[in-house]
């Protein structure tokens, strides 16, 4: 270890990251995997969809029209088996193939273990189809599977740690439960999840979750009437907000495990070696993918005051998709997080102070009443009329923000017209405005990037989209 | 000289016929109405001059009897029973079938009807009656039908020989779960065409779909038999219970969709060789993903765009079309895993050693035992129909935990138990099921007869029945289908639960 280090970031940071492991991986000392079998009886969770409670087809929607369910066997389709060629040349054998999906691909891709990702066999079929499966997402079933049936199982008795079954009723539980896989994790179940800038290059589309849109794009296989869902429904505004505060806390502890692992001294077959630092992919990949021609340079505009920190000035921001909005100067803690050869350190203490922050504050958000649409558009408004977005990220941002409002508005009668006349105009006016395709016409996601927003375009469109609430306004 | 002698001679006979016996010597009566064709044609069955009765013996003649057998047998073909394991003289019992069916006692005389006291000539010593005393595998000395003398069932002491797992105790509960769970099952989840089979009137009115499921054992044990008159009568409809069957009576709430069911796909084939099944899903898999009921991988579902990437929001790749996805390697990953999870949910009733392609097989050509036998009562028989008034609760009190309402009940009373396997236990009464009823006609009702709960099971059936051995017992057992203790019945009925 360097002495210079200072001593106290590291004791810090290695604390934290004892605790988030130690939180992480208690699924897998405390229970044992069962497999999606169990739960696809036609009496339990294998009934016929839209037919009798949700409960009694979950199974059967997840395994038939759920992404993830396929998440396994796509790992043979032809984008795999070229991001595989990119990330190990030589893996030509079956078996090798099956070796580097172990090591790089199924933490995520498949209801994995542990032991799975450092077997050096074939992976087995049915574990493929089966791809991300049940125990996924509610934890392994062998300590909660008999109790779960019961009608004393209830309450948050059922996710303590000892039973095994992960939180997905709570806002920030469900949240947590998707961005280990969604943002990723090098600790969480044992396991490293890490959507490096290697698997990027090689292919994999870079991630950016936002969790409101991938609630409405997985099939439902939960009753959205229920006690559970209503308070989900009550504000879309709430959980784009929590979503994007859980990302950044898993997006800082993702950070600073990558941190930790760049220092380890383990062999080169350890898959917590040879972790580069920095770590490209924590931050914005189009502060460098970015054309440097002419016409694809277009600082924002000045008239209303130049951000402090915008992609066009070449410095990548950490993490932008959650965080451009609010990287404004200096004094933001944020900015601690810049591109550096070394200091991980320092990096460690300040995730772990951002990540405790962020959990607070979505914990807060969720108990606070929910968020009043009608104000935030407003200040969004406010905002956007005096300066455009800093960046692609930004905007992006502002469009999630406002969408949300839209619903929300939407779903309440007295304003049920606003709201849809906003969410169509946005629809069709703004969100085209954040499409973006290769420069050079091809799909091949790593030639992608926004490199034709135009910022002010951006701010014309959505004042004028904002302009339909004046005009429904009785 | 020849004909003064043929006169004594006709007149002593006569004199010795009537004065021993009377007309009995020359014929006894009236044969029973199924024999009256030949009323009139002794020659059918006799010889002349050669009585088979016991008290003529001084003219009787074993080729007397084997005419007689003979003619029997002419039409009526049946088992012996154990003679090679009998003595001579009880042999020639066996042998003869007039030694126990008596005819020329009036048309209306039921032939059948044989003496228990014919039955236990050997049963009450068998030991005597047998050439291998230490081969006897029942009861040596049964005089009569109570517990002492005639010993409980058979089965009772060797155990269920069925081999798929159940708990009758659950499936007795309103929606199959026990109190104190959640998760009932509803008629709605149901096939509605389905569903009227499982309604049950309530107060009046029939159940509606959100009614849990409360099943009642006719559900799954139904009367078997035909209703053409048998020649003999034991497959009459009623006597017997239906074997079990998957399609019949497990499928609605246990049907195998194993690829996501939705609504319209059919059901994997329940005991169908593996290789059929696997065809079956890769089949069902590929239909599936044809007309959309089934997800492909990059199958593009969302339906709010992720902002940002691509024309469409979608996560297109590299080359988004149907080219670009490993179909075989697809379909392989997913049939294996579909495979699997039928193969996990099989194993929720069966053992593994059931479920091999051998052993299908095996119980399909029906050169093994069904896994759930048609029958328990292994010597003798039961009719369910003769006792139809009496509720099963009576005889089958194992098939209900101690809280759950007998079939005629209603109500939600539900046992305290978690689930258990029940397939070892022999759900049958003992003796003392049977002899309360079925006794000896001097003897007093059974004092347990006056409680109410009693009385209420037996639902007014009369107290007391005969306790003749053949009540209970077939003296020429037959393969029959219904009658054999391993039924090739059940076999059939695998057959036509495998067939597509």
């Amino acid at each position: 270890m360097n002495l210079s280090i200072p001593l106290t970031p590291w004791i810090v940071g290695l604390a934290g990251i004892f605790v988030w492991g130690h939180l992480n991986a208690r699924v897998v000392v405390a229970n044992e995997w069962i497999g999606s079998s169990s739960c696809a009886s036609a009496t339990c969770h294998g009934g016929t969809v839209g037919r009798g409670p949700a409960w009694n087809h979950s199974y059967s929607l997840s395994r038939s029209a759920d992404p993830h369910s396929t998440s396994g066997a796509l790992l043979y389709d032809t984008d795999s088996r070229r991001i595989v060629a990119a990330l190990s040349p030589d893996a030509k054998s079956d078996n090798d193939y099956d070796i580097v999906l172990r090591q790089r691909c199924i933490s995520c891709h498949l209801t994995a273990k542990p032991e799975d990702i450092i077997s050096t066999s074939r992976l087995d079929p049915q574990q493929v189809g089966e791809g991300v499966s049940c125990e996924s997402c509610h934890g392994p079933a062998g300590a909660w599977l008999q109790p779960h049936v019961l009608e004393s199982w209830k309450g948050e008795m059922r996710f303590q740690p000892q039973t095994g079954l992960l939180d997905t009723e709570s806002l920030v539980g469900r949240a947590e439960g998707c961005v280990r896989c969604h943002v990723g994790s090098r600790i969480a179940d044992g396991m490293v999840r890490d959507m490096n800038h290697d698997l990027i290059a090689a292919g994999h589309p870079a991630l950016r979750f936002d969790l409101l849109t991938y609630c409405d794009n997985m099939p439902h296989h939960w009753n959205d009437f229920g006690e559970v869902e209503n308070k989900f429904s009550e504000s879309a505004l709430r959980i784009r907000t929590v979503g994007r505060s859980i990302a950044l806390m898993a997006a800082a502890r993702l950070s600073a495990e990558r941190a930790l692992d760049s220092q380890s001294n383990t062999s080169s077959l350890s898959i917590t070696a040879n972790v580069p630092w920095p770590e490209l992919s924590d931050f914005d990949c189009f502060g460098c993918h970015q054309s440097l021609s002419p016409r694809s340079y277009r600082p924002p505009s000045n008239v209303v005051g130049k951000p402090s920190l915008q992609i066009s000035d070449g410095l990548p921001l950490w993490n932008a998709w959650y965080t451009s909005s609010d990287v404004s100067g200096s004094d933001s803690p944020l900015w601690q997080f810049r591109a550096k050869p070394s200091g991980q350190a320092d990096w460690l203490t300040a995730a772990t102070e951002i990540s405790d922050l962020l959990r607070q504050k979505a914990i807060s958000e969720t108990t606070a009443p929910a968020p009043d649409a009608l104000k935030r558009i407003g200040e969004i408004r406010a905002n956007i009329s005096k300066r455009a977005p800093n960046d692609w990220n930004a905007a992006a941002r502002i469009y999630l923000e406002l969408e949300a409002a839209a619903r929300d508005i939407s779903s309440k009668t007295p304003t049920r017209a606003l709201g849809q006349n906003l969410s169509r105009s946005l629809e069709i006016t703004v969100a085209p405005m954040l499409r973006f395709t290769g420069s050079d016409g091809a799909v091949d996601s790593r030639t992608r990037s926004p490199q034709n927003f135009d910022p002010l375009a951006f701010r014309i469109q959505t004042i004028k989209a904002l302009d339909t609430l004046d005009a429904t306004q009785p | 000289m020849l004909a003064l002698l043929a006169a004594v001679l006709a007149i002593g006979y006569c004199v010795f016929v009537y004065g021993s016996g009377g007309s009995s010597h020359v014929s006894t009566g009236p044969v029973a109405t199924a024999h009256a064709s030949f009323e009139n044609d002794c020659q059918q069955c006799h010889l002349d001059f050669t009585p088979i009765s016991a008290d003529a013996l001084r003219f009787t003649s074993s080729q007397a009897l084997d005419r007689l057998e003979d003619a029997c047998q002419k039409c009526h073909r049946v088992e012996h029973h154990f003679r090679g394991e009998m003595n001579p003289e009880f042999a020639a019992i066996d042998q003869h079938c007039a030694g126990c069916h008596h005819d020329h006692k009036g048309r209306d005389h039921d032939m059948l009807n044989v003496s228990s006291k014919q039955c236990t000539q050997c049963h009450g010593d068998l030991k005597a009656t047998c050439t291998s005393p230490a081969s006897i595998q029942v009861n040596p000395n049964v005089a009569s039908f109570t517990a002492e003398a005639h010993g409980d069932f058979v089965s009772l002491n060797q155990g269920d020989p069925g081999r798929v797992k159940f708990d009758h105790g659950q499936h007795m509960m309103p929606g199959q779960v026990e109190a104190g769970f959640k998760g009932g099952f509803t008629l709605e989840m149901l096939e509605p065409e389905l569903r009227n089979g499982y309604r049950k009137p309530i107060d009046g009115k029939l159940q509606g779909d959100d009614a849990l499921v409360t099943l009642s054992c006719a559900n799954c044990h139904q009367f078997a038999g035909t209703t053409s008159p048998a020649l003999v009568g034991d497959d009459e409809i009623g006597r017997h219970i239906a074997p079990i069957s998957f399609d019949q009576h497990c499928a609605a709430c246990h049907s195998l969709n194993a690829i996501g069911k939705v609504e319209g796909t059919l059901p994997l084939p329940h005991a169908a060789p593996w290789k059929e099944v696997e065809t079956l899903i890769a089949s069902k898999l590929v239909g599936g993903q044809q007309i959309g009921s089934i997800r492909m991988p990059r199958d593009v579902v969302r339906k709010t765009p992720l902002v940002g990437e691509g024309v469409t929001g979608a996560l297109e790749s590299v080359s988004p079309t149907r080219e670009n996805v490993d179909e075989k390697a697809i379909l392989e990953a997913s049939v294996r895993a579909t495979l699997a999870s039928v193969a996990q949910r099989c194993l929720q009733c069966h053992a593994e050693a059931d479920i091999t392609d051998e052993s299908i097989a095996s119980l399909r050509s029906g050169s093994s035992p069904p896994l759930i036998p048609s029958r328990w009562l292994r010597r003798g028989i039961y009719d369910h129909a003769a006792h139809r008034k009496v509720d099963c609760k009576f005889c089958h009190a194992a098939a209900y935990s101690p809280t759950v309402p007998s079939d005629s009940q209603t109500g939600n009373e539900a046992r305290k138990t978690t689930k258990q396997d029940d397939s070892e236990i022999v759900m049958i009464g003992g003796i003392e099921t049977c002899t309360g009823c079925h006794r000896d006609s001097a003897s007093s009702i059974p004092i347990s007869f006056a409680d109410d709960e009693t009385k209420r099971l037996l639902g007014g059936q009369g107290n007391w029945a005969s306790d003749a051995c053949i009540e209970c017992h077939r003296y020429h057992w037959q393969p029959s289908p219904m009658s054999s203790p391993e039924s090739a019945e059940q076999q059939v009925t695998l057959i036509q639960d495998a067939s597509p």
